[in-house]
């Protein structure tokens, strides 16, 4: 796998943690602390970067979609 | 009196409702839903009429159920042990989502990682390929040796898949902004972000219905065309279908924040909706990133 690769996994896995983080709130925060909002806000930014990462990857020839030509 | 002192204080206890209709027209709709469906398929003229009347049905009891416990939860009937049970129900309910999730994922990776590369003679299964003794060489995406479907193109990357990629990312900004406008008392902004969250779902879908037809006509991609199209139509559709409940949900949620529902402290509902939205937001990532990139 190349390191591009690689880095869009670990980006995925980053984002799959902050959602959980964000659930594990849910369930034992009972609506009063802000930290489940927080662990959102951080799995947003993370998916933003994401998507720009691909797109640039893309853009440098570091990546390709799959096609059927 | 002994007895006094180990019974709990009223405001520990369960909130025991009054006896409801709702259970038993949930099972009659469920029961009426999918007999309908199976006469349906087995050719019965009743079948669609059933099948309609079984999803009116449990549109009915969905509306009478949460409305009651929205009713009871406005009427602070609930305390701290159904705030839990809540909670833990919403748990399990997400354990179930990704474990649903997960074997389509685990399809489609087997599919891709090992049945396609055995097709094509990799490993111990070179017999396999010399003695069907065609040209089949594997590569993803794929219909198999037997070309299923015949020829299909796929749906490029940065074309719709890319613009609903976009148009899912900025829901969840703006949820994550309505969260914040919750939290910190701001009414006008949480109104408004969740009602663009809400616009930017509906919109998810009705491209995602566009780019189908596209897939069918343009491409020849079915849910019939091999192993590409059964996965790619079962990933996506079944997304597609969460994005809807999800927007449905939004939208509930909206329309109670408009009646001034909810305070920065309590308010499960909002908390419950917008954690299922993100998720169906990785979940898209996620299908993003394994059907049309890796």
């Amino acid at each position: 796998m190349s390191i591009i690769k690689a880095l869009i996994v670990a980006c995925l896995v980053a984002i799959v943690v902050s959602l959980g983080s964000a659930l594990f709130h849910l369930v034992h925060d009972k609506g009063e602390s802000k930290k489940m909002a927080r662990a959102l806000t951080v799995r947003v930014a993370l998916s933003v970067a994401l998507f720009v990462l691909l797109f640039i990857a893309w853009s440098l020839g570091l990546i390709q979609p799959h096609g059927i030509e | 009196m002994a007895h006094a002192q180990t019974t709990p204080a009223p405001s520990e206890k369960y909130y025991v409702p009054h006896s409801s209709p709702w259970p038993i027209v949930g099972a009659a709709a469920m029961f009426t839903t999918v007999g309908g469906a199976a006469m349906w398929i087995n050719g019965a003229n009743a079948g669609p009429w059933a099948f309609i009347f079984g999803l009116a049905l449990l549109a009915t009891m969905f509306i009478g159920w949460f409305g009651a416990v929205i009713r009871e939860s406005e009427g602070r009937l609930y305390n701290e042990a159904v705030d839990r049970s809540f909670r833990m129900g919403m748990m399990w309910f997400i354990f179930s989502e990704v474990m649903f999730f997960a074997a389509f994922f685990g399809a489609l990776l087997y599919a891709r990682q090992f049945s396609v590369p055995w097709l094509g003679g990799e490993g111990t299964k070179l017999m396999t390929k010399i003695l069907r003794g065609d040209e089949f060489e594997a590569a993803w995406p794929t219909n198999g040796p037997a070309n299923i479907g015949g020829d299909f193109r796929v749906i490029p990357a940065w074309g719709l898949p890319a613009l609903n990629t976009a148009i899912l990312l900025t829901s969840g900004l703006t949820i994550t902004i309505a969260h914040h406008a919750l939290k910190a008392g701001k009414r006008i902004r949480l109104n408004v972000s969740l009602l663009l969250t809400v616009l930017l779902g509906f919109t998810f879908v009705y491209l995602q219905a566009t780019e189908y037809i596209e897939a069918y006509h343009e491409y020849n991609l079915k849910l019939s065309t091999g192993i590409y199209g059964s996965t790619f139509f079962m990933l996506t559709g079944f997304h597609g279908f969460h994005v809807t409940v999800g927007a449905l949900m939004l939208t509930v949620v909206w329309f109670r924040c408009l009646k001034g529902h909810f305070t920065p402290t309590h308010h499960f509902a909002f908390e419950g909706a917008a954690w299922y939205w993100h998720f169906v937001d990785v979940v898209w990532l996620g299908l993003f990133i394994f059907v049309y990139w890796l």
